[in-house]
């Protein structure tokens, strides 16, 4: 029975095989192999000899090649056309990643009458549809497996760097446990004014409007946001202030309702929450922006932050609440809305601060090791870009040995 | 089914014509918040808000929630499959886990898809991080700082004050030490070379909304003011 199904097998994995058999006027010698450089396995390359010009059809010119690829078992279909001005080699790209499957390649020589393009002879799927064209097709090649690698040696880097950063996490998590009030965070102004800001909107008994950015949750930046908003909210619930939390990101915005529920729930006051304070409105982005503009306008905030990832909307949203005169403090790592953000705000928490202000706020040990761990890393790399500018510095001035050994160290880090 | 077209004309008049009028009057009533919160504006701004979330809806169905779930599982031969694909269900179901909020016992649900959304995210930024930003930009400073062979004293002192920007913005992000002394010196360095980026950042994007501006002013202009409001006008009084 097994030497059956073998059998069967071996007949099905012939059957293309079979399907094309070289004529005179086929490419010769065709070759197909792996494409090496390519790590994933999903390139293969065909290289192939011009067909003999005694074998050539007569009347008719060479205008291209067309191959034709099948996983084994499957009818041939085109993989692509080359024209003759291309050479004699070609890859098949986007081909299955693991496992690999086997596959056969045939290379057809395609002639047409003179004057008659390459183009004009295939449909809009690249076959060769047009009656005057002759398709002489090659001996199937095959079965070729192209052979992916679970390793990309051009990543190392990338890899080592992404350890060593990981690594020194954890060593400053293992590190600070126990003593993370005594890690010195040095004073952030706009994290100083948060309780400002809370205190102005409780004597008032205007609330607070929170906005957290618009690059959805799967954003680092909205996840420091909802950090910074859970902490923003446990204060601010303590004396029952009013948060307003108009989200762009449904997912965004159940999870902003969680953390508010749990922050109102620490402070004591359960009571006092309010789920429809944190609503959707759209996700569009300037519809979002004329809806947020609209309620602080209509509920004059007496505190707005903006925190996370912003685009073109930050000026609007920080000009429109410095109209309502409310006390803002902004915070994003969105370099090109950070200036908007300084002239309109009264505090803004640049870049990385953004990140640093929920471990400046809650004190948290595993967000200080955090932050103690990312200045330790931050010192690294500062000591590399000093070394290899001075490398890079050595190979442009020197030859030699060593000063190739610069150059290599500074060629390592591209990828 | 008959192939329904859509309407050219609406009692009598174009449809383009009032899609001109609709978008000067909705751009002047958006506009007109410059002025202060008022009626028209607010008119516009629920128009805005409602035609977007409601777009956005029929976006999501067409474009996710059909290909991506409802052809593949249904309709495999439409989403180019032989057979169903039943690992769609995992999204799938995690999607339907957020309706568990609309019952409260049962809400604690929706938390799995967050969970698995945020995880996935998280996972995924780190490595793409720094293979997309921290490498290259590592690599990119990594450059002679005197002139050489192929380096000549413009270029070194360009790429002198890229390493030392570089070098004390990151100081001014440290923040476990007390930016006094040495660190204090550099990180005052590194907010110099930080507000002058953002000095040019700011003009750049003005520049741009000024251009975008522009654009609107000119449809308001050519599209709308010359050719449905003067042209007819100066007909009417013979001009």
């Amino acid at each position: 029975m097994k030497l059956l199904r073998a059998f069967a097998i071996c007949v099905c994995m012939a059957l293309p095989v079979f399907a094309f058999a070289a004529d005179p006027g086929a490419p010769a010698n065709v070759q197909v192999m792996d494409d090496a450089d390519e790590p994933r396995g999903t390139v293969l390359i065909v290289t192939w000899e011009e067909p003999a010009e005694a074998e050539r059809p007569a009347d008719l010119q060479l205008v291209g090649y067309q191959i034709l690829i099948s996983e084994s078992g499957e009818p041939f279909e085109v993989a692509s056309n080359v024209y003759l001005d291309e050479g004699t080699e070609a890859q098949i790209g986007d081909l299955k990643p693991w496992p690999w499957p086997p596959y056969f390649v045939t290379l057809a020589a395609v002639y047409a009458p003179p004057g008659l393009g390459f183009h004009y002879l295939v449909d809009e799927d690249g076959v060769v549809t047009d009656t005057r064209a002759v398709v002489v097709h090659s001996d199937p090649v095959g079965p070729v497996r192209p052979q992916g690698h679970w390793f990309n040696v051009e990543y190392t880097p990338i890899l080592l760097l992404a350890l060593l950063l990981c690594a020194i996490i954890i060593f400053t998590i293992y590190s600070v446990r126990g003593r993370a009030e005594d890690v010195y965070i040095r004073p952030i102004a706009g994290l100083e004014a948060v309780n400002d800001a809370i205190g102005r909107a409780t004597e008032m008994g205007q609330p607070i409007v929170y906005v957290s950015g618009l690059s959805g949750i799967g954003s680092i930046s909205t996840i420091a946001s909802m950090l910074i908003l859970g902490h923003l909210t446990r204060r601010s619930a303590a004396y029952e202030t009013e948060i307003l939390v108009p989200c762009n990101d449904p997912l965004g915005m159940t999870t902003e309702r969680e953390i508010v529920s749990q922050a109102y729930t620490e402070a004591g006051k359960p009571d006092a929450y309010r789920p429809e304070n944190i609503f959707f409105v759209t996700e569009s982005q300037f519809g979002y922006v004329a809806a947020v503009d609209g309620i602080m306008l209509r509920e004059e905030p007496a505190a707005c932050f903006y925190m996370g990832y912003f685009f073109a909307e930050a000026l609007i949203l920080a000009e429109t609440g410095n109209e309502t005169g409310a006390i803002q403090i902004a915070g994003t790592d969105a370099d090109t809305q950070l200036p908007f953000f300084i002239t309109a705000c009264d505090y803004t928490l640049m870049g990385e601060e953004l990140y640093a202000a929920s471990a400046y706020l809650s004190r948290q040990p595993l967000l200080v090791a955090q932050l103690r761990g990312q200045d330790i890393a931050k010192t690294i790399l500062a000591a590399l870009i000093v070394a290899g500018a001075a490398a890079a510095t050595y190979a442009a001035v020197s030859t030699g040995v060593l000063a190739e050994a610069a150059q290599r160290f500074v060629e390592w880090f591209a990828v | 089914m008959p192939e329904v077209l859509p309407a050219t004309e609406i009692f009598g008049v174009s449809v383009e014509i009032i899609g001109v009028w609709l978008a000067a009057f909705l751009t002047l009533a958006i506009f007109s918040f410059l002025y202060q919160d008022n009626p028209v504006y607010k008119l516009a701004e629920h128009i805005f808000v409602g035609i977007s979330a409601g777009y956005g809806v029929v976006i999501t169905w067409h474009e996710a929630v059909i290909p991506l779930l409802i052809n593949p599982l249904f309709r495999p031969e439409q989403a180019g499959l032989e057979a169903p694909n039943y690992v769609v269900l995992v999204p799938g179901v995690l999607g339907l886990l957020m309706f568990s909020r609309f019952v409260p016992r049962y809400d604690w649900l929706s938390r799995w898809p967050i969970a698995f959304v945020m995880g996935l995210y998280s996972g995924l930024t780190i490595p793409s991080s720094v293979q997309g930003f921290l490498l290259p930009q590592l690599h990119a400073t990594l450059l002679p700082i005197w002139p050489g062979v192929e380096i000549n004293a413009w270029t070194a002192v360009s790429n002198f004050l890229l390493v030392t920007g570089v070098v004390c913005t990151l100081a001014y992000f440290y923040f476990s030490r007390e930016h006094r002394g040495a660190l204090g010196a550099v990180s005052t360095v590194g907010i110099f070379f930080l507000m002058v980026a953002f000095g040019a950042g700011f003009g750049n994007t003005v520049m741009a909304r000024v251009s975008l501006l522009i654009g609107r002013v000119q449809f308001l202009y050519h599209d709308w003011w010359f050719p449905h409001v003067l042209e007819p006008l100066m007909q009417l009084l013979g001009g």
